[in-house]
């Protein structure tokens, strides 16, 4: 796809075209609640927002423990969220480079250029970098998806320069329990250079400027909660009927009027919208109007 | 159609090459090459089924036996990781040959004379199902008279390496005779003719069936000919008698002949009209026979005791409008053109 | 070769405590029973044998916390002189330099050495874990539900589940389901705070799997464990009087009693198939025997891939059964010490209890980690009994018996056990000296048994004393295989009844139960 997820924007034009309103730098500080129903948000800068329901987009954990106060949830509720995992696990690495990589092992002009690599060839030693995630590490040698999406799309630099993307495992939300700092950020992007570099020769000389995102800058730009790009962890006991929390998988909250649309919902994370669209759906259910217009999901052949 | 030459490149098949030692009783193997099929030495190449443990039809091939202990394995499906776990317990090597060797068919009534010309001296020996070795630009090759089409016919098999120039030398030979590589259409018309059946078009396999009720039984394929259930145990058996015992073979696949000359592909088969009883999974009017033929699936007694009220309701595209045609369909025996000439001896000339 | 005239109802393979069990119950029905047992004695992995002179030990199985209460009942093993009394019910130990916590009774009714209020988050988790076990409970004397075209009382038995799931009440019954595949490591984590405690409940729920704390569905073995009872108390744990070989002694006597004929030295050499059909063996002898029904207690790989052999059954079935995951990570230690050790902080009652070195989760996880490449725990854990405190007779006079089984010993080492055995001898020791100071000067004579010297002894496969892993994918209907996990077999005539089977490992008796019940209900 050209211009990566920039496909988000026509959501956002659709939205306006039906008459919606989007604000940024509009951080929400508080959800509003009178007597067990949701009656709004209050702001950052203490601006108060009304509105007849209100949808969190945001993962359980902040929503239910950060935006909602604690006495307008029941106790059972509350540990349930507390005890939802959502351990970050993953970093991403953005290069740009002052031109294309080379790879020995790949034949001169191989579609491989294009597509999706993988520097791990053995399961040993995807196994070894989740032991050190499991120890409080990021992983010695992690393992990469890693693409260079100017070889599809040349316009997302300038021309003749590329850009590789690396999404990196394994990152753990803290560091042998504390907090990353920036030597930590350093040594993690450091791991993931000299990976690349051991397969492509002269690939640190082409680095022009590397974005470095940990678990830590994940929740602070994005506000994933310990930087877990789903939304909470994709395990068993964290799916179908138990996501977030048993007793509340339908995207409802104990809280009237107030809603979960997130990752941290069914089905879970990855860019899909399958959450937002089950939200959306429950929530004109209980408003009692139709839903004839939401396109339907496919037939099962 | 011109049925006179045709050498068929397109069907790439998937070939394993396994080695038994003899009397090994191999299970998928010998145990299902029908007896009368049998020869003692090289030959034969016989069309077999080899079945999994429960009711699928798990694996379709054609095997030679090159030599007392050596077989080829022509399938559609790759199998390899099935056949090795197969020879756990028996003496045998599997190999995969699907690169190595290339596999080309030469179909026909003039078949055998362009063989002939092409030098290849002693293929007139070769009787249906025989096979032989013949020298080839420096290597071998492995000439069957067999194939896919219910006409005289061979099949060759020679090293990947030399397969350009096997190609040139039977385009050479043939070029007077009217040699021409077809597709698959041309193939598919001259096997349903023929009467042969076609894995995962009039049976699904169980590598693709995804609904556990799509699997079919040999016996409900039309080949439960070839099994015979004394001969030791091999894959499917249990299931196989389990079926028959308990009368759990629900379809039966039938030749059907059908009024009027609209092919009736894909079309649903009807008892009295109205009671839907199965599909037909291939159709044509064949040019031959001067008979609209086609093979479809039934859901037992029809098809099986009940032959006659079977109806097929075919939609005719008319100028860009369907025409819904009810036509009367009667069971008739496969195949539905039997050539002398495939298994006339010696080979006739043309 | 020799050939029987007399033909036997029931040729029943190994005489492993299964097979005893299986042989017992089905010739208490009447049945003309026949046992085989390759080795010189039966018991198999419950036996007790000397190590050392003077020196005898229960040399695989060491105690005893799952002989399912119907196999005593319905074998009256009490009357053949298996007796349990509350009071020998032992106490476990956490073993750790903060000094020991030990859980009382059975499995911690009483827990000691930990603050006020890890004891009360300890009784409720003791309780919602015995509650949960208790629902998975009545599967343990069942065949395992099947998948298509169950029966009457199968159904009536899911039913039951539904029930008891239903009993636990709504928001139980939904941490229930959230909990069911978690690892232990999270639940611990979320309820738990003292390692000590955690260390142990991570160690019991990993013993025997090759699964660290942290490796999903890791709770499970935990479940397994506490769905075991003994003296009718959910997650007790005795030592038998006389070691393991007594369990044994008596099951053999309860089969004796009725009628069943007993083979020592007798391993099988095949099984005879005929039109498919089972009808028999031939051992190793040459012997020709027939039976109406022939039962295997031993390995379900080996039953089939060399007893039966691969030629017999269909390929899909070959595929299943050699996909059985059965390599076994459990060593067992067992040392002639010159007197009885002392660990630090432990009292002399506690002594006589089972003393787990596992101090925390992170730590069995760590041991579990090289294992997974094929290499050993620097760092073992390992569960250590010293038998002969509470029975003399197991040692000579003064002296002490220890048994200790130890994790992580991967049966298939990739530097080979000859040179790893040492080494892994020396971590062990090392571990053993941090926990009781100056125990390896009093070694006087030691055995240290890989799964590799298991599988060659006692014919286990892997090593692997649940004859494979007790882990999801092959639990219930897919235990030994999917398709075939309740005591069938492709084969008719042929019926599995060994460890292999569900419920799977541990002195239960519940495999050779259930089949020989099977056996009975089909009237084979």
């Amino acid at each position: 796809m050209r211009a990566g997820h920039g496909r988000r924007h026509q959501g956002a034009g659709r939205l306006k075209a039906s008459g919606g309103t989007i604000r940024t730098g509009a951080e929400v500080d508080q959800v509003l609640i009178r007597n067990g129903k949701a009656k709004g948000v209050v702001l950052a800068g203490g601006e108060e927002i009304y509105g007849k329901l209100v949808i969190s987009n945001a993962d359980v954990k902040r929503t239910f423990l950060k935006l909602v106060e604690e006495k307008e949830l029941p106790d059972i509720f509350l540990r349930r969220v507390r005890n939802f995992k959502i351990r970050g696990s993953s970093g991403k690495v953005n290069i740009a480079l002052d031109s294309l990589p080379e790879f020995p092992a790949l034949p001169k002009d191989s579609p491989a250029y294009r597509a999706d690599m993988h520097f791990t060839d053995s399961i040993e030693r995807m196994e070894r970098a989740y032991d050190d995630r499991k120890a409080g590490r990021w992983s010695a040698d992690p393992f990469l998806d890693m693409m260079i999406p100017t070889t599809l799309d040349p316009t997302m630099a300038p021309p003749g320069k590329h850009f590789m993307s690396c999404f990196v495992q394994y990152a753990p939300p803290k560091i042998d329990g504390r907090d990353w700092t920036d030597a930590d950020r350093d040594g993690f992007a450091e791991s993931v250079i000299a990976q690349v570099a051991q397969y492509s020769p002269g690939f640190r000389d082409r680095i022009v400027h590397m974005e470095v995102r940990t678990p830590r800058e994940i929740e602070a730009e994005v506000g994933l909660t310990e930087g877990n790009i789903f939304q909470g962890e994709l395990t068993f006991d964290q799916l179908l009927f138990n996501r977030p929390v048993p007793g509340y998988a339908q995207y409802r909250s104990p809280v009237g009027g107030l809603y979960m649309c997130g990752s941290s919902t069914h089905p879970g994370g990855g860019v899909m919208g399958a959450p937002g669209r089950n939200a959306a759906a429950e929530i004109l259910r209980d408003l009692a109007k139709p839903t004839l217009h939401m396109s339907p999901a496919h037939d099962v052949i | 159609m011109n049925r006179h030459v045709k050498t068929d490149a397109a069907r790439t098949l998937a070939q394993s090459h396994f080695r038994t030692p003899p009397g090994c009783g191999w299970r998928n193997i010998e145990l299902l090459v029908p007896q009368r099929m049998r020869r003692a030495v090289a030959g034969p190449a016989v069309p077999i089924l080899l079945q999994a443990q429960r009711v699928d039809a798990r694996l379709e091939g054609v095997p030679s036996r090159l030599s007392p202990t050596r077989f080829r394995l022509c399938s559609q499906e790759r199998h390899l990781p099935w056949l090795l776990d197969s020879a756990i317990g028996y003496e045998v090597s599997v190999e995969e040959e699907t690169e190595t060797v290339a596999g080309l068919a030469l179909q026909g009534p003039t078949s055998f004379a362009i063989l002939r010309d092409a030098g290849f001296s002693g293929v007139e020996q070769l009787k249906v199902f025989d096979l032989a070795e013949f020298a080839h630009d420096g290597a071998t090759v492995t000439i069957s008279r067999t194939g896919f089409t219910g006409d005289l016919g061979y099949e060759l098999f020679v090293p990947a390496g030399k397969a350009l120039s096997l190609w040139d030398r039977l385009m050479a030979a043939g070029e007077l005779r009217g040699i021409r590589a077809i597709g698959y259409t041309a193939l598919n018309r001259a096997r349903l003719e023929a009467g042969l059946i076609v894995a995962n078009a009039d049976f699904t396999t169980a590598e693709h069936a995804i609904r556990a009720d799509r699997l079919r039984m040999p016996d409900e394929i039309g080949l439960g000919f070839m099994i015979d259930l004394d001969k030791g145990h091999f894959n499917g058996r249990r299931a196989i008698l389990e079926a028959r015992t308990k009368k759990k073979l629900r379809h039966v696949l039938v030749g059907l002949e059908i009024e009027g000359n609209i092919p009736a592909e894909h079309a649903i088969v009807y008892y009295k009209k109205s009671q839907e009883v199965g599909l037909v999974s291939a159709a044509m009017w064949s040019p031959m026979a001067e008979r609209n033929i086609a093979l479809a699936s039934l859901q037992r007694p029809y098809g099986d005791t009940i032959v006659d009220e079977l109806w097929v309701e075919i939609y005719a595209m008319r100028e860009l409008q369907y025409q819904k045609l009810m036509k009367k369909a009667k069971v008739v025996q496969r195949p539905f053109i039997k050539l002398d000439r495939r298994t006339a001896n010696p080979p006739a000339d043309f | 070769m020799t050939s029987s005239d007399l033909n036997w109802d029931a040729i029943v393979i190994g005489g492993g405590h299964n097979g005893l069990v299986a042989a017992a119950t089905l010739a208490r029905s009447g049945r003309a029973v026949l046992l085989l047992e390759a080795g010189n004695e039966v018991g198999g992995a419950a036996r007790t044998e000397e190590f050392a002179p003077g020196f005898r030990v229960s040399t695989v199985a060491h105690l005893l916390n799952r002989l399912h209460p119907d196999v005593v009942k319905t074998l009256e093993l009490e009357r053949h002189g298996l007796t349990v009394e509350h009071g020998d019910f032992m106490p476990s130990v956490a073993l750790s330099k903060d000094g020991p916590l030990t859980l009382h009774g059975a499995y911690g009714e009483v827990l000691t050495g930990a603050s006020p209020s890890e004891q009360s988050a300890w009784k409720d988790l003791r309780a919602q874990l015995l509650r949960y076990a208790g629902v998975l409970k009545p599967f343990l004397s069942r065949r395992p539900p099947g998948l298509g075209g169950m029966s009457l009382a199968e159904m009536t038995g899911l039913g039951q589940t539904a029930l008891a799931l239903k009993r636990l009440g709504k928001e139980d019954m939904r941490d229930f389901l959230r909990v069911l595949l978690m690892n232990v490591y999270d639940l611990l984590d979320e309820q738990l705070s003292d390692d000590r405690l955690k260390g142990l409940l991570a160690f019991d729920a990993t013993l025997g799997s090759h699964l660290g704390p942290r490796s999903p569905t890791s709770l499970l073995g935990l479940y397994y464990r506490l769905s075991g009872e003994i003296g009718g108390l959910a997650g007790a744990q005795v030592q038998p009087k006389g070691g393991m070989g007594a369990v044994v002694a008596a099951i053999r006597a309860a089969a004796d009693k009725a009628s069943v004929s007993v083979r020592p030295a007798s391993p099988v050499a095949k099984v005879i198939v005929e039109k498919g059909r089972a009808v028999g063996v031939v051992t190793q002898g040459g012997e020709t025997l027939r039976a109406k029904a022939v039962i295997s207690a031993i390995n379900p790989a080996t039953t089939i891939l060399e007893l039966v052999g691969s030629r017999e059954v269909d390929t899909g079935f070959v595929r299943k059964v050699k996909n059985i995951r059965m390599k076994g990570d459990a060593a067992k230690l067992h040392l002639a010490l010159d007197r009885p050790p002392q660990f630090t902080g432990v009292d002399a009652a506690d002594h006589k209890g089972r003393l787990v070195a596992a101090p925390s989760p992170d730590h069995v996880e760590r041991a579990f980690n090289p294992s997974k490449y094929g290499e050993f725990s620097p760092e073992p854990v390992m569960e250590i009994t010293l038998p002969s405190l509470a029975d003399p007779s197991l040692a000579p006079s003064g002296a002490c018996v220890l048994s200790a089984v130890v994790q992580y010993a991967p049966y298939a080492l990739r530097e080979g056990w000859a040179t790893g055995k040492p080494r892994f001898l020396k971590a062990i020791m090392a571990q053993l000296e941090t926990y009781a100071p100056g125990i390896g000067a009093t070694v006087r004579h030691f055995e240290l048994l890989t799964p590799a010297d298991i599988e060659a002894r006692y014919r286990m496969p892997g090593g692997h004393w649940h004859h494979g892993e007790l882990q999801a994918d092959q639990m219930l209907m897919s235990r030994p295989v999917s398709g075939w996990s309740g005591y069938d077999t492709p084969l008719e005539g042929l019926f599995l009844a060994g460890a292999g089977s569900h419920p799977g490992g541990g002195i239960s008796g519940a495999p050779g139960f259930n089949a020989a019940r099977h056996i009975i209900a089909m009237r084979a």
